[in-house]
């Protein structure tokens, strides 16, 4: 499993605990965040974004990037963010009633999240089994 | 810009309202209601030791709180920024110092019978710490309860119209380095799995889902739902509020965080600065 191999190889840079095949078949590998690693292998949220930055450069994950509307709703997805749409739509509420308003995506909050990297002419140059 | 000379005595005054009427009792004995208490506190004090006060309680108070890392990168304090401000408290050591400074905080309303527009202002403190590799800016919350200040007129409208945002973003471009927010889940899981807090909303991810949970009558999660407990201390918030447990980390009785941007807030007075200060100060000793 590449995200096995991915997290083990890794980890070794860290004094961690071992990671048991439960506790890596709890991360999604379609999407993974920042702070499912860093409290998976108990380490700090710059450590975990290392981790994920050297999977990436290696080809073992891609990454993406979600815009959020206000209550934290994903509203959209891409690769990168100029691959979201110029505008999402945003649930509300108002006077107990369901609204829902458009909002420009340059607005509202994006967040980076990481995934395996299932296209094998993405490995990087030099990467080792 | 000069803030503190330009100020009103009741403005002043206005700003020793923002305290617990207890600590400002505790440091100039006096009698009274709060409003009353700081009217003497005004006319018998000098403005550098209201100031000085200021700076010693204001983590007593109601506040929004900020925290950036770095790496070792700040050297000096930073200025007022492009805000209408002045650094008026500071203090400096080899790796580590603090900043008070004072900012107008500017509302609008519209007042009625008959309806026109209105404005006041505010003094507003924020304060600035830093160490070698985390920087905090704390700011009191100024609440749109604006009736005092209109006598018997009603009002409608109330809105802030200084953004703290633009401010503190305007006063840490004044440094040489720019700061990163602090990621703050780490520290906070710990003392959520020492126990000492517990969660009682929160709203996080899961790959497929936006997820919120609020317990009933401010339960809590590890307490009530301690599947659920497992599950969140593996996924990213994006804002919980924590009921405290340990009176020993602090009397204060909650906090709300958006954790990924290393914001904290406390919505209630509490009795010593240290209340919210160990707070703060737990979470970053256990979130590198």
């Amino acid at each position: 499993m590449w995200l096995e191999k991915f997290l083990n190889t890794i980890a070794k840079r860290f004094p961690v605990k071992s990671l048991s095949a439960e506790a890596l078949s709890q991360l999604n590998p379609d999407k993974i965040y920042v702070e499912n690693v860093r409290s998976l292998l108990d380490v700090s949220y710059s450590n975990a974004v290392e981790i994920l930055e050297d999977g990436l450069k290696q080809g073992l994950l891609r990454s993406g990037v979600e815009v959020l509307c206000p209550d934290g709703y994903v509203a959209a997805s891409a690769e990168t963010e100029s691959g979201l749409p110029a505008t999402v739509t945003c649930p509300g509420e108002e006077d107990g009633n369901p609204t829902e308003t458009e909002l420009f995506t340059n607005t509202l909050r994006k967040k980076k999240f990481y995934k395996l990297n299932d296209r094998p002419t993405s490995i990087a140059v030099g990467q080792g089994t | 810009m000069a803030v503190l000379s330009a100020a009103s005595t009741q403005d002043l005054v206005n700003l020793l309202e923002l305290f617990p009427v207890g600590t400002i009792k505790d440091h100039w004995p006096k009698k009274g209601h709060k409003v009353d208490v700081a009217k003497d506190v005004v006319a018998s004090e000098k403005r550098s030791s209201i100031v000085e006060f200021v700076n010693q309680y204001l983590s007593c108070c109601k506040q929004h709180i900020y925290v950036f890392s770095h790496e070792n990168e700040i050297k000096k304090l930073p200025t007022a920024g492009k805000g209408a401000g002045e650094r008026v408290v500071e203090k400096q050591g080899k790796n580590e110092g603090s900043a008070l400074f004072l900012y107008w905080a500017h509302f609008s309303a519209v007042l009625k019978k008959p309806y026109e527009d209105a404005k006041l202002k505010f003094l507003w403190p924020f304060r600035f710490e830093y160490t070698k590799s985390a920087a905090i800016v704390r700011l009191v919350v100024i609440e749109k309860n604006l009736s005092a200040h209109f006598g018997d007129r009603e009002y409608v409208g109330a809105k802030k119209e200084t953004d703290e945002a633009v401010l503190i973003s305007s006063m840490l471009n004044t440094l040489d380095s720019p700061l990163s927010k602090a990621d703050l889940h780490k520290g906070i899981k710990k003392l959520w799995k020492d126990y000492s807090i517990d969660c009682v909303r929160v709203t996080y991810q899961d790959p497929d889902a936006t997820e919120s949970t609020k317990m009933n009558e401010e339960g809590g999660i590890r307490e009530k739902k301690p599947q659920l407990y497992e599950a969140l201390l593996k996924v990213p918030f994006l804002d919980a509020k924590f009921k405290i447990k340990s009176q020993e980390l602090s009397s204060a009785s909650a906090f709300y965080t958006h954790p990924a941007d290393g914001f904290l807030s406390f919505t209630r007075y509490t009795e010593n600065a240290t209340d919210t200060d160990n707070v703060v100060r737990e979470i970053l000793k256990h979130n590198s």
